[in-house]
C-alpha cells in the first residue's frame, strides 16, 4: 500500500467521520437523558438542507452552519414536545419524523435546489505537524473537524462533571427516582433533546458544507442511523465516540483502497462496510449492554412527574422536619 | 381505548399521512387538455429513479417526459411524472396504484425491477408496462415491453477520449450497485480506453449507493491516489462527489454521464455521455399513447433519439486533438454503418479482459 493510498484512507476516514461524530454527540446527549431519537436521520437531513440553502443565499458558510444548528434546535423542540411531554412511542415517532424530513427536503430540493457547487469550509493546516508523513493529513482538516474533537471532550466533561450533566444522566438512569429527588425530569429531557438536535443539525450542515459540496436528495444516506449505532459502540462515552466514528470513517474509506488490492479484490466490498456494525454487535454482546442508560426509550408520563415531584416535596419536608427535630433534641 | 392513547394513535396516523402526502407530491405533475381520436391511451405514468433536477439520470428522464407532456397536453393526454422511486418495491406499489387509477401505459425508467414488472403486468392485462434496461425471461406477458439503447456506444467513445487524454495511462471507473445495464456503461468505457491504449491501467471501484455524494468522493479520491487521472462514473447523483474529488486534484478529468455536467465543474468535465435517456423517454411515451407498443424489446441504435451522443467539449476542445477527433469521427461512422459493434458487457470486470481482436482495427488518427 503506497503512502498516497494510506493518506487517502486516513484523510477520507476523518472526512467521513466528522458528520457522524457531530450527530453522534447529539444523540449521545439525548440517550444519556433516556431519549432514543430515531429521528436523528431526519434532523440531519433538515440541517443539511437548511445549512446548504442559507450558505448559498448568503454566500457565507458560517451562517449556513448556524442555520443548521438553529433548525436542529427547532426540530429538537418539536421532538421534545412529542417524546417528553406527549410521551409518544419514541421509535415510531422518530421513524415518522425521518420519513417526513426525507419527503419534505426532497420536495424542497426539487423546488429550490440548495447549492450544487457550494464553496465549503476551507482546510486549516496546522504548521509543522501537518508535514509529518501519512499522519500529517490529520492536521489538514476543516475547522469543523477540530471543533468536533473539542466538542466531544466538552460533552464528555459536561456529562460527568457538571450539575446539568448529572441531571441528564440521572434522568436517563431512572426518571422516577430523579423526579422524586425534586428534579424536573421533563425539563431536563427536553433541554437534552433540543441540545442534542442542535448538534445533529450541525452534523447535517457539516456534511454539506465540508463533504458533499451542496445538498442533494437524501444526502445523508443513513449517516444518522450510523451515528445511532456508533453511540452504542462507544458505550455512551463521548471520548470513545471519537474512536467509534473514526473506525467507521476509516473502514468506509478503506473499502476503496482494498478494492485496488488484487489479492483482496474478490472480497465483497460490503464486508468492509459491515465492520463498524459487526464491532457494535460484538461490543454490545460482550458488555451485555452494561452502560446502557436504564431508562432509555422509556417515556415518563406527565402525571407521573407531578406525582413524583409532590412525593419528593413531601419526602424532603419530612426529612427537614426530622432533621430539625434531631437538632432541637 | 383511553382518550390519551386514542389521541396518540391519531397523531401517529396523522404523521403517516403527512409523510405519505409529502412523498407523493415529490414532483408529480399532470397535464390534460382536449381529446384527440388518434390517441388510444389517455393516461400515462412515468416512474423513475432519482429526482427531477439532480443533473443526472433522473433529470434526463424528467426532461424527456416533460417534453412529451407538453407536446401531448393539447391532445387530451395526461402524463404523470413520478420521481424518486429508488427500489423495486416502489415500482410494485406505485405501478399497481397507477394501474388501478386507470392509467393505460406505464413507463418505468429504473432498470432493476423485472420481476415486479411481470407481476404487475399479469395483474393488469389491459395496461401496458415498459421498463428500461431489464432482461425479462420469456414468455413475456402480452402487455410487457422493455427498452434498451446502445447508449453504451457513447461510453465506448468516452473511453476512447479517456484513454487518449490520460497522461498517467491510468483510468478509473466508479460504479454503483451493479446490474447489467449499468455495468455495461463502465465496462464499455474501459473497453473504449483499451481500444486506443491496450496497455492502459484500469482501476474499477464499486460504491454501495447511486446517490451518496460522500461515498462517490471517497471512492474517487482512492482512485486518484492509486494513480488514475481520468475518472468515469456509473453512478447517479453521487457523481457530484467525483467532481469534487477531481477538482481538488488538478490534472484530473471526469467524463460524467446522463446530463451535461459542464456547469457543475467546468474545470474538470471534459464532456458528458448524454446517453439519450430523454429522447428514449419521449419516444416511448409517444408510442404508448398511440397504443403501438407490443411485447418486445425496443432497441435504440446509436444516435437514434440522441442515444450515446457526447456533449460539447467546452473548455477542453484543446484536449481533443485533431488525431483524436479523427478517430472519434471514424468510430462514430463505424457505429452508424454497423462495422463497429460495441458489446453489451453485463459482468463487472469483463471490459478489462475483453479480447480486443474481436473489435475492428483502430482507425488511423
Amino acid at each position: 500500500m503506497t503512502t498516497a493510498v494510506l493518506v487517502t484512507i486516513l484523510g477520507g476516514g476523518i472526512a467521513l467521520m466528522i458528520p457522524v461524530l457531530w450527530a453522534g454527540l447529539g444523540e449521545l446527549i439525548e440517550e444519556s437523558a433516556g431519549i432514543i431519537n430515531v429521528g436523528i436521520e431526519g434532523v440531519m437531513l433538515v440541517g443539511a438542507y437548511v445549512g446548504a440553502q442559507v450558505a448559498q443565499l448568503t454566500s457565507n458558510v458560517v451562517l449556513g452552519l448556524f442555520a443548521g444548528i438553529g433548525i436542529g434546535a427547532a426540530c429538537g423542540a418539536i421532538l421534545a414536545y412529542l417524546y417528553v411531554y406527549r410521551a409518544v412511542d419514541q421509535l415510531i415517532t422518530g421513524l415518522m419524523f425521518t420519513l417526513m424530513a426525507l419527503g419534505l427536503t426532497t420536495v424542497l430540493y426539487q423546488k429550490n435546489p440548495a447549492g450544487t457547487a457550494l464553496a465549503g469550509f476551507q482546510v486549516w493546516v496546522i504548521p509543522g505537524v501537518s508535514r509529518i508523513p501519512v499522519v500529517g493529513v490529520v492536521f489538514r482538516q476543516t475547522p469543523l473537524a477540530y471543533f468536533a474533537i473539542v466538542a466531544a471532550i466538552a460533552v464528555w466533561y459536561g456529562l460527568r462533571h457538571t450539575w446539568l450533566g448529572l441531571y441528564i444522566r440521572a434522568a436517563g438512569q431512572g426518571a422516577q427516582t430523579t423526579a422524586t429527588s425534586g428534579v424536573n425530569v421533563h425539563q431536563v429531557r427536553a433541554v437534552s433533546v433540543i441540545m442534542g438536535c442542535s448538534f445533529i443539525g450541525l452534523g447535517g450542515a457539516a456534511l454539506v458544507l465540508t463533504e458533499t459540496g451542496g445538498f442533494v436528495a437524501d444526502v445523508t444516506n443513513d449517516l444518522g442511523f450510523i451515528a445511532l449505532a456508533m453511540v452504542m459502540l462507544a458505550g455512551w462515552n463521548a471520548l470513545a465516540l471519537i474512536g467509534a466514528a473514526f473506525l467507521f470513517g476509516v473502514s468506509d474509506a478503506m473499502q476503496y483502497a482494498v478494492q485496488n488490492i488484487s489479492s483482496l479484490a474478490h472480497v465483497p466490498h460490503d464486508l468492509w462496510l459491515s465492520i463498524p456494525y459487526l464491532a457494535t454487535i460484538f461490543v454490545l454482546a460482550i458488555t451485555r449492554g452494561r452502560d446502557v442508560p436504564r431508562a432509555l426509550g422509556i417515556p415518563f408520563p406527565v402525571s407521573d412527574q407531578r406525582v413524583r415531584i409532590r412525593l419528593g416535596r413531601v419526602t424532603q419536608s419530612i426529612r427537614r422536619r426530622q432533621e430539625s427535630g434531631i437538632r432541637a433534641g | 381505548m383511553s382518550g390519551k392513547s386514542h389521541a396518540r394513535s391519531l397523531s401517529i396516523v396523522g404523521a403517516l399521512a403527512v409523510a405519505a402526502v409529502l412523498a407523493a407530491c415529490g414532483g408529480s405533475s399532470t397535464t390534460s387538455g382536449s381529446t384527440n381520436t388518434s390517441i388510444k391511451v389517455s393516461k400515462v405514468a412515468v416512474l423513475f429513479a432519482g429526482v427531477s433536477n439532480n443533473r443526472s439520470f433522473g433529470n434526463s428522464v424528467y426532461d424527456g417526459a416533460n417534453a412529451a407532456k407538453q407536446q401531448l397536453s393539447s391532445q387530451g393526454v395526461t402524463v404523470t411524472v413520478v420521481p424518486n422511486l429508488n427500489s423495486p418495491d416502489d415500482y410494485l406499489h406505485q405501478g399497481t396504484s397507477f394501474a388501478k387509477a386507470g392509467y393505460g401505459f406505464e413507463l418505468w425508467m429504473f432498470g432493476g425491477a423485472p420481476d415486479q414488472l411481470v407481476a404487475v403486468a399479469k395483474q393488469f392485462p389491459n395496461v401496458t408496462f415498459c421498463e428500461l434496461g431489464v432482461m425479462v425471461p420469456p414468455p413475456w406477458p402480452k402487455n410487457v415491453c422493455t427498452l434498451s439503447g446502445e447508449y453504451y456506444d457513447g461510453d465506448f467513445l468516452a473511453g476512447m477520449i479517456g484513454g487518449t487524454i490520460s497522461k498517467a495511462h491510468h483510468i478509473a471507473t466508479v460504479e454503483g450497485p451493479a446490474f447489467p445495464a449499468l455495468t455495461t456503461e463502465a465496462e464499455d468505457f474501459v473497453l473504449g480506453a483499451r481500444w486506443v491504449d491496450p496497455h492502459i491501467k484500469v482501476t474499477q471501484l464499486s460504491i454501495p449507493s447511486y446517490v451518496d455524494v460522500a461515498q462517490g468522493q471517497a471512492a474517487s479520491n482512492s482512485a486518484i491516489a492509486a494513480g488514475a487521472d481520468v475518472l468515469f462514473p456509473a453512478i447517479d447523483q453521487a457523481t457530484q462527489g467525483m467532481l469534487l474529488a477531481a477538482q481538488s486534484h488538478p490534472g484530473t478529468y471526469v467524463i460524467p454521464q446522463y446530463y451535461d455536467s459542464h456547469s457543475l465543474a467546468p474545470n474538470v468535465v471534459v464532456t458528458t455521455v448524454l446517453l439519450g435517456i430523454d429522447g428514449m423517454t419521449k419516444s416511448m411515451i409517444n408510442l404508448g399513447v398511440k397504443g403501438q407498443i407490443s411485447n418486445h424489446d425496443y432497441h435504440f441504435k446509436y444516435a437514434q433519439a440522441g442515444v450515446g451522443k457526447l456533449a460539447p467539449y467546452y473548455n477542453f476542445s484543446s484536449l481533443i486533438t485533431p488525431s483524436l477527433q479523427a478517430r472519434l469521427s471514424a468510430a462514430e461512422a463505424m457505429l452508424t454503418q454497423g462495422t463497429l459493434t460495441v458489446p453489451f458487457i453485463g459482468t463487472p470486470g469483463q471490459g478489462a479482459s475483453y479480447d480486443l481482436s474481436q473489435l475492428p482495427p483502430l482507425p488511423a488518427g
